[in-house]
């Protein structure tokens, strides 16, 4: 295959991998566990989405504003109901519970929706030829609609009061509480923006695959690779760890069985612990 | 009903043996695994493919350690130095290549509904247990379809 069209693929994928792993890394660093449940997450806002488009018949834009919006709910709900209790117990037991949510959550989609793939009700479009690369309709769709996600959510991070009170609790919770930011509150926000996040790749992964129940467990080594490759905690790392990782699946369809994706991420994440621990731009992991 | 007791009473004692594994790894030593079913299934399969290849269940069942023991030192040396949350992370991710390799590479492992340990076969035919249980275990909800 084209090399540049390996490329290309492979900046796509990485830009869809890109949301996901900036909803892991803003609670990491905002509450300093690894999420578990991204993956869930992303799972839920596809079938929300898809309830919204296909079954109540709504454009897919307005049922992916409304899948963001219950998504987004879901997840406060969900951190009001367990992580609030657990919040002072530690990295170990947050990961555990966030791995029992991530079941919760996809065996609530598969009670409701069966096992069977869905698909979102979209015309088939013939791909778009430029210089001899094929681009398909929901790779522009994918790259413009994480261009904007990123954007929408830089302006917010770098720019807004609300921004700075997350980044401020980042950094060093005890201080931010001196100075009058709710740790509490801002959870909630770093909640609602994760699941926001998590499920506009959903809703982009449904578009560009079939939903099932494990749509979102099959990115999640890809996910983590992505944000332990540009340091966990770190937004700008993250995309663009979300965007190496991308190029890497996607490259090493030449030599490796596409099967194997994850297994490459998976090594990316081990060299990459190997070597350089804290990431392309993030904090040390390794104590002793 | 004493079937179904005794599928209940030896999935249990698996259980219970897996935990005391986990407890001995994590609850007293501190190593964080979430990997523990990769293992478990490497340690089946490496059963079932050596019973198969005429070594008898009890030559699969020290292949089956020897393996896993190489595979764990190899996991271990890669992730000794890492924190804890990023060890848990390491060994999710064995877990999920081990499940990758026997779903994909069925010229070794069968397909995902087969029972490849033969001696453990009874007589009616119906019933591998050990190899079940493993598969009950690891693809509860995982079919290769979804990949």
């Amino acid at each position: 295959m084209n090399p540049a069209q390996l490329l290309l693929n492979g900046v796509v994928t990485g830009l869809l991998l890109a949301l996901p792993a900036l909803a892991l890394t803003l609670v990491f660093g905002v509450l300093k566990f690894p999420n578990f449940a991204v993956g869930a997450m992303l799972t839920l806002g596809a079938y929300a989405a898809w309830v919204g488009s296909v079954l109540c018949g709504f454009p897919l834009i307005v049922a992916a504003v409304l899948a963001v919006l219950f998504v987004a709910g879901a997840s406060v709900l969900v951190d009001r109901t367990v992580y609030t209790r657990l919040r002072d117990r530690g990295p170990i037991t947050l990961l555990v519970a966030s791995i029992g949510v991530s079941f919760v959550l996809e065996n609530i989609c598969r009670f409701c929706f069966g096992n069977d793939a869905r698909n979102f009700d979209v015309a088939v479009a013939r791909p778009m030829r430029w210089h001899g690369l094929r681009i398909n309709h929901e790779q522009m769709i994918t790259a413009l609609a994480v261009v904007v996600s990123l954007i929408v959510l830089h302006v917010m991070l770098r720019h807004t009061p609300l921004g700075r009170a997350m980044r401020a609790v980042a950094d060093n919770p005890p201080l931010a509480a001196v100075r009058g930011i709710e740790r509490e509150f801002i959870a909630g926000v770093t909640w609602a923006v994760c699941g926001a996040l998590a499920t506009i790749a959903g809703v982009l992964a449904g578009l560009d695959r079939a939903i099932d129940p494990l749509i979102g467990w099959n990115y999640q080594i890809s996910i983590f690779a992505a944000a332990i490759l540009g340091g966990l905690g770190s937004p700008a790392g993250a995309v663009a760890g979300a965007v190496l990782i991308g190029i890497a699946e996607e490259t090493s369809a030449l030599v490796v069985p596409t099967n194997y994706r994850q297994a490459v991420s998976f090594t990316v994440i081990l060299v990459f612990l190997l070597f350089r621990a804290n990431g392309l731009f993030g904090r040390k992991a390794i104590s002793r | 009903m004493i079937g179904y007791l005794t599928t209940i009473a030896a999935l249990v004692l698996i259980a219970s043996l897996v935990g005391l594994g986990l407890n001995m790894q994590w609850g007293v030593v501190g190593l964080v695994n979430f990997g523990v079913v990769g293992f478990f299934a490497l340690g089946a399969y490496v059963t079932a493919i050596v019973d198969n290849g005429g070594a008898g269940p009890f030559g699969g069942l020290a292949a089956a350690a020897i393996a896993c023991a190489a595979a764990s030192a190899l996991l271990a040396l890669l992730s000794t130095r890492l924190e804890d949350d990023y060890l848990a992370i390491v060994t999710i991710g064995f877990g999920e290549v081990v499940r990758l390799v026997t779903l994909n590479e069925t010229w070794l492992t069968g397909e995902p509904s087969e029972s490849p340990i033969s001696s453990a076969r009874s007589p009616a035919g119906s019933r591998p247990m050990p190899i079940r249980i493993c598969f009950s275990c690891l693809q509860p909800q995982r079919s290769p379809s979804c990949f």
